[in-house]
């Protein structure tokens, strides 16, 4: 009898593989996030081109002043990162055109001066030579956030960007148009912008 | 009355005949009905882990990089004694980057990995990496014993198991015995520790100037033995 009877036992307690439960979901989430950038001018924030000399223009009773210098910028990444260089004239009160792709003078009395400062950005990424590009040239454009400073081609992300500002400064005056020497200052500004 | 006590002697005279008769085979039916128990499978706390916030910098470049561990404990409550296993389904499955399986978990198999999700890179998709999911000793029953998890492909024959096996085939269950290779256990409640080691690639194959989400699934099903 036993013999029979377990059979019909087990039959009854194992019907197969049944689902017992709803099945129950464990989610897994993070996030990667983009490195941060810091932008730094390892030669301090202010350049003062010093004394300028006019220089005669041949063939006019003109003379003018110009004198170019350098400044370093530096973009550092934790991580590669893909941005461009927005220029700004920092002295908005000043401003009379905009977007420009020069600076204008202006003299310690706010009085505007006949000249103007023009920024070319030549410099390595990631240790790399690379073009530096706004609209089509490496001239910077202030206020024109249609033609931002572009670096390297379209897709590259840098960790490291070093650019060379080259800043030439001119000036024409009218041979007796300035009898003292006339102090002249201007500003700028550059913003790192994500793409 | 008389026909009475005629049909029941006559059904005593056909009885007493069978005895006499006896033959070597007889056959008893047993009918019934055993209801399973009502089984509950939960997580402990919540059933999102996360793997935090992880910045570019902090990852490695050019091969994956390991995750600090996440943990959870899957818990399973019955109204009464019962023989469970449960498997598990990774919904993510297709998002597994083998490079990093054997990051994640230096002992790890492919067939332990586990999908952390895909993102795209310059058009191609790339799965983001890759996560094993190891077992701790299970505790079954209401007395407290620590005893190896066990896994089987067919329900029959079982392995003590250390890692979750994502093919929605596989059987885990907790065995009440230490041996080796025990039976699983019937239980009304038991609790296993998960802990989960992820790895992610290299931060050159992945698009480091977006934020990527990092997105696994894994569906677990308990079912009876």
């Amino acid at each position: 009898m036993k013999r029979y009877l377990l059979p019909a036992l087990g039959f009854l307690m194992s019907p197969g593989i049944v689902q017992a439960t709803t099945p129950q979901v464990l989610s897994v989430k993070g996030t990667i996030k983009p490195a941060a950038c810091s932008m730094s001018l390892p030669d301090g924030s202010a350049l003062d081109f010093g004394s300028l000399s006019p220089q005669p223009i041949p063939g006019s009773t003109d003379v003018q002043y110009s004198k170019t210098a350098m400044a370093a910028l530096k973009v550092q990444c934790a991580g590669p990162q893909r941005f461009v260089l927005a220029f700004r004239d920092a002295t908005p009160e000043r401003q009379l055109v905009s977007p420009k792709s020069a600076l204008y003078l202006y003299g310690v009395d706010d009085r505007m001066v006949d000249g103007l400062v023009e920024v070319r950005v030549s410099g390595t990424a990631d240790g790399q030579p690379v073009t530096f590009r706004a609209n089509v040239t490496s001239l910077a454009q202030f206020d024109d956030p249609a033609n931002p400073m572009r670096i390297g081609d379209s897709r590259g992300a840098y960790t490291t960007v070093e650019a060379n500002l080259d800043l030439y400064v001119y000036s024409r005056v009218r041979d007796n148009g300035m009898r003292d020497a006339l102090a002249f200052n201007t500003s700028m500004g550059v913003d790192l912008v994500y793409l | 009355m008389n026909k009475t006590l005629f049909a029941l002697a006559t059904t005593m005279a056909l009885a007493a005949s069978s005895t006499a008769h006896a033959t070597s085979t007889a056959t008893l039916k047993v009918a019934g009905r055993i209801a399973q128990p009502a089984c509950a499978v939960s997580f402990q706390g919540s059933n999102t882990l996360s793997l935090g916030d992880l910045r570019t910098d902090s990852l490695n470049k050019e091969k994956p990089t390991r995750l600090k561990p996440a943990y959870a404990t899957l818990a399973v409550s019955c109204s009464a004694a019962a023989r469970y296993a449960f498997t598990v389904l990774d919904d993510a499955a297709g998002t597994v980057n083998p490079l990093a399986v054997p990051v994640a978990d230096p002992g790890a198999q492919a067939v332990h990995g586990f999908g952390l999700g895909a993102s795209t890179k310059e058009g191609r998709a790339v799965n983001t990496g890759a996560y094993v999911v190891s077992l701790a000793d299970g505790i079954a029953g209401s007395v407290i014993v620590h005893s190896p998890m066990i896994q089987s492909k067919d329900g029959s024959s079982w392995e003590v198991a250390s890692r979750l096996i994502p093919d929605g085939a596989t059987k885990t269950a907790w065995t009440a015995s230490r041996a080796e290779a025990g039976e699983p256990a019937s239980v009304d409640q038991s609790f296993v520790l998960l802990t989960l080691n992820a790895a992610v690639i290299g931060t050159d194959a992945l698009d480091a100037v977006s934020e990527l989400a990092l997105a696994g699934k894994i569906t677990f099903e308990l079912e009876y033995l």
